[in-house]
């Protein structure tokens, strides 16, 4: 025997791990083979942290280019969900920790609980986030080829129209008031591409000059500033809800994986699988549960709480 | 006694002698699929990676044939952009990238700290069948129609305007990088936690400084092309609008987060080839690597500086000029541990007894392609010089004498030093020097011409070009065929020897490191006891303070000390 394991196996001694852990073959000691799981977990995270860092550069970068845009489109975010959602991430959490503190005593029966439990408030945040998605979706705000911030602001308007006497935020309205100015030289009501494929009819509901080409045959559209100004608007709305739902969709896959993880655990511990005698597939669930809760943490404001 | 009947003798004395090694445990195809031991996973990852070097030199064939003649007739202009797009891609990402830490990292390094495997030996088997995957996605791609891209994918070509598949390849690209994640993580824990008793991080061999310089690079570079490159694909099959001018996002902004992670990747290919040199030089000077701690050194300082050197791959993109003046400066900086390590490798050749190996062959090619590639690096770093040579032959000639002249070279000499303890046998040394000369020959004559070629301001990717400089792109395609017979030489044999072979013994070179303390092929679980560590790494003799040698090596280097080999029994 080495010197090493020698000493390991008399550290192995006097610590008290309360269940019976197996030694894969690789390893010298239990000690060993516990911190190489805890280096490996943490490296992952550490992979995960530069995964969700290129979003958040990006998000960083349009933001400082386009604020009034975050400014204007983040109304559209419901903060009340936004808030449910952190509230049941956050006693996720609560439980994911106390699930690995049991773990670690050996108490299988409320591990087993508490991971339900977490897992119960993962399937929450993930209904809760596809309430959200839908609601978007319904309002024309997902970002793909049918994005249709026009028909999004006129509904958002309809239903929130400011308190007597309150200010707006100017700031806050840029896309708003070209859509309003473009419109109103027209004195035309807003047509959705969708109720009408005619694009003809669509660029109508602006205030575009329509101009007779020399053959008569072809139409140019001119399109007006006020609706070029809103054009641009809108695609810099686009960036927004892209990344959002690039953020908020990552994160999503996250809580997915979460969940599979969670529920393998628990039917490990329902049928008495050997692997879970040992803590640790506890505790490296725990550490990523915890993760994908604080890249929450950072969404929920970065998205929902802008001003 | 005839000989005859001696040799039958001896062929049955194999047959039931041979010891039971990794190879030889078990022999089912099974065995091998469902394998978790890092050696066999290593010969896996070197066969596919071998193919996958295969059809990107058949690429690289192909455009040097359509370069011949100044208005290639040999390709269309979209099969010729799918063409050097496919070798980029292939090459880049499944060959330059897994090449040395998938093979001679996964063979090796658990050899070399004295452990009896990876830290996660599962894990190390998703990760090859992870790339297993990328790799077949990436084919399809490829036979499916091409992709005309070029390996970079810049927007908003790839995400918007390509009629080629790019989704899929750039998938392929994303998953490929999950397989490289994967090895950096296992590496970064067996380097940490699975060192032999007494192997401090600085009695570690300078390949396992490498892998792990290596593996943080991976960890922290890997993730980020990833996200990035998966914006690219939700971008072109969603229409989501990330990138896109058209709505006023930023394509900068994907060439930053590219190169964020593109650069740092090239110190991924060429990090691990500087480690097997070291090794290299070592064993054949006889000699401790001069000044180890400072080459233990300049390999972190190298992965520290690549993460910050990226935007000279965009001084013609825009970028503010001030920012480019600083990402030049930076640039320069990383030279400076790059020159620490050519000249420490030079310094421990002198005075060392040079032993002329096939290996030592290719270290000595690494060191003068490399050395090139290196300074030519300087020309483009510096911002007033790269205007004129961005985007011309220069730079292609500049990356290839690093990626061909570094990382392949590196990558030979590490298979030819340790294939007599990956395979137990011995190769056929004269042909490995000719090829090993081929291969140096070969190279230069592809790629020294592409310097001058694309100082005179032949562009990259451009297959039509003025008469004149046709000379310099014949030199090139011969030269390829050189190149290319070097580089099929030793897969014959190489094959040749795994039948035919001398048997090696533990320590053929007489090195010094755990590996060679094992016998050849190693046992399933390489060790018969975990060693422990007294010595030096690199201790030939044991040195004073002052540089002198005082006495013999603690390293027991005698086979016998360890395992006696069959071979010998017979002679006895």
């Amino acid at each position: 025997m080495s010197l090493k394991s020698m000493e390991d196996a008399a550290v192995a001694g006097s610590s008290h791990h309360m269940i019976e852990q197996k030694l894969s073959v690789q390893f010298e000691d239990l000690d060993q083979q516990n911190e190489s799981y805890i280096v490996g977990m943490w490296s992952f995270l550490v992979t995960e942290v530069m995964f969700f860092g290129a979003l958040f550069l990006a998000y960083t970068l349009y933001r400082v280019m386009y604020f009034n845009t975050y400014l204007e489109a983040h109304h559209f975010l419901d903060v009340k969900l936004g808030t449910l959602n952190t509230l049941v991430l956050l006693s996720s959490s609560l439980s994911a920790a106390l699930a690995v503190y049991y773990a670690q005593h050996g108490q299988r029966i409320k591990v087993a609980l508490l991971l339900v439990f977490t897992c119960i408030c993962a399937f929450g945040f993930m209904g809760i986030k596809f309430v959200e998605y839908t609601s978007k979706i319904n309002e024309g705000l997902l970002p793909d080829q049918n994005f249709n911030y026009a028909k999004a602001l006129t509904v958002f308007h309809e239903h929130h129209k400011p308190a007597a006497g309150v200010e707006e935020n100017p700031r806050a309205n840029v896309a708003w008031e070209q859509l309003e100015i473009a419109r109103k030289a027209n004195q035309v009501t807003f047509v959705a591409p969708k109720d009408n494929p005619d694009t003809e009819a669509v660029e109508a509901g602006f205030d575009n000059r329509v101009t007779a080409a020399a053959d008569a045959t072809t139409r140019v559209v001119v399109k007006s500033a006020a609706r070029e100004r809103f054009d641009i608007e809108a695609g810099k709305a686009k960036i927004f809800f892209s990344i959002y739902f690039c953020m908020t969709g990552l994160h999503g896959i996250h809580v997915i994986i979460g969940i599979i993880c969670m529920v393998t655990l628990i039917l490990m511990y329902l049928t008495k699988h050997e692997a879970v005698d040992d803590y640790m597939p506890t505790e490296m669930v725990g550490l990523y549960w915890h993760f994908v809760d604080i890249v929450w943490i950072f969404l929920f404001p970065l998205m929902y709480l802008i001003s | 006694m005839s000989t005859a009947t001696l040799k039958d003798m001896e062929k049955a004395h194999d047959k039931v002698k041979e010891p039971l090694n990794y190879l030889n445990a078990t022999n089912t195809i099974k065995s091998w699929l469902f394998t978790v031991d890092h050696k066999r996973i290593a010969i896996m990852y070197l066969v596919a990676v071998s193919v996958a070097f295969l059809l990107g030199g058949l690429a690289a064939g192909m455009i040097r044939v359509e370069l011949t003649v100044p208005k290639g007739q040999f390709l269309t202009n979209d099969a010729y952009n799918k063409v050097f797009t496919a070798h980029g891609v292939i090459m880049i990402f499944f060959f330059l990238i897994p090449a040395v830490p998938a093979v001679l990292g996964n063979f090796i390094l658990p050899l070399m700290l004295g452990a009896r495997d990876l830290a996660f030996p599962r894990l190390n088997l998703l990760s090859f069948y992870v790339y297993s995957a990328a790799l077949a996605m990436g084919l399809a791609a490829i036979i499916g129609g091409g992709v005309d891209t070029g390996w970079t994918f810049y927007t908003p070509y790839s995400s918007v305007y390509s009629n080629s598949n790019v989704a899929l390849t750039i998938m392929a690209a994303f998953v490929a990088g999950f397989s490289s994640i994967f090895t950096g993580l296992n590496f970064i824990v067996t380097i940490h936690k699975m060192r032999a008793p007494g192997m401090t991080w600085f009695k570690m061999p300078l390949f396992a400084w490498a892998m792990y310089a290596t593996s943080v690079i991976i960890m922290l570079g890997t993730p980020v092309v990833a996200i990035t490159l998966a914006l690219v694909v939700v971008e072109r099959t969603l229409g989501f609008g990330i990138f896109s001018p058209e709505i006023g996002g930023d394509p900068v902004l994907f060439q930053h987060l590219f190169w964020f992670y593109s650069h740092p990747a090239v110190y991924i290919m060429v990090l691990p080839a500087m480690g097997v040199i070291n090794e290299v030089i070592a064993a054949n000077s006889k000699k401790r690597i001069f000044g180890y701690e400072f080459v233990a050194f300049s390999t972190m300082a190298i992965a520290v500086f690549g993460f910050i050197v990226w935007g000279h791959h965009m001084f013609a993109s825009s970028q503010s000029m001030y920012l480019g003046l600083v990402f030049s400066v930076l640039s320069f900086l990383v030279a400076v541990p790059s020159a620490v390590k050519i000249f420490n490798w030079a310094t421990t050749m002198y005075k060392g007894s040079v032993e002329l190996t096939s290996h030592m062959l290719y270290a000595f090619g690494f060191l003068g392609l490399f050395t090139i590639g290196g300074l030519t690096g300087l020309y483009l770093s510096s911002l007033a010089t790269d205007i004129h040579l961005t985007a011309t032959y220069f730079v292609v000639a500049h990356f290839h004498y690093v990626m061909v002249g570094g990382t392949a070279m590196g990558f030979l000499a590490g298979l030819h030093f340790w294939w007599p303890k990956m395979t137990g046998r011995m190769y056929n040394e004269v042909l490995g020097k000719v090829s090993a000369v081929l291969v140096f020959l070969g190279f230069n004559l592809t790629f020294l011409p592409q310097f001058v070629v694309g100082y005179l301001g032949m562009p990259r990717r451009y297959h039509f070009y003025p008469p004149e400089f046709q000379l310099w792109h014949v030199m090139s395609t011969g030269g390829s065929f050189v190149l290319g017979v070097g580089f099929i030489l030793p897969v014959f044999y190489l094959l040749h020897s795994l039948k035919h072979g001398e048997k090696a013994g533990n320590n053929p070179w007489r090195a010094v490191g755990l590996e060679w303390l094992t016998t050849s092929p190693p046992d399933t679980h390489n060790f018969h006891e975990v060693p422990v560590v007294t010595w030096e790494a690199y201790e030939y003799f044991q040195e004073s303070h002052h540089g002198g040698d005082v006495g013999p090596s603690r390293f027991p280097f005698d086979d016998d000390a360890v395992h006696v080999s069959s071979e010998e029994e017979v002679h006895v």
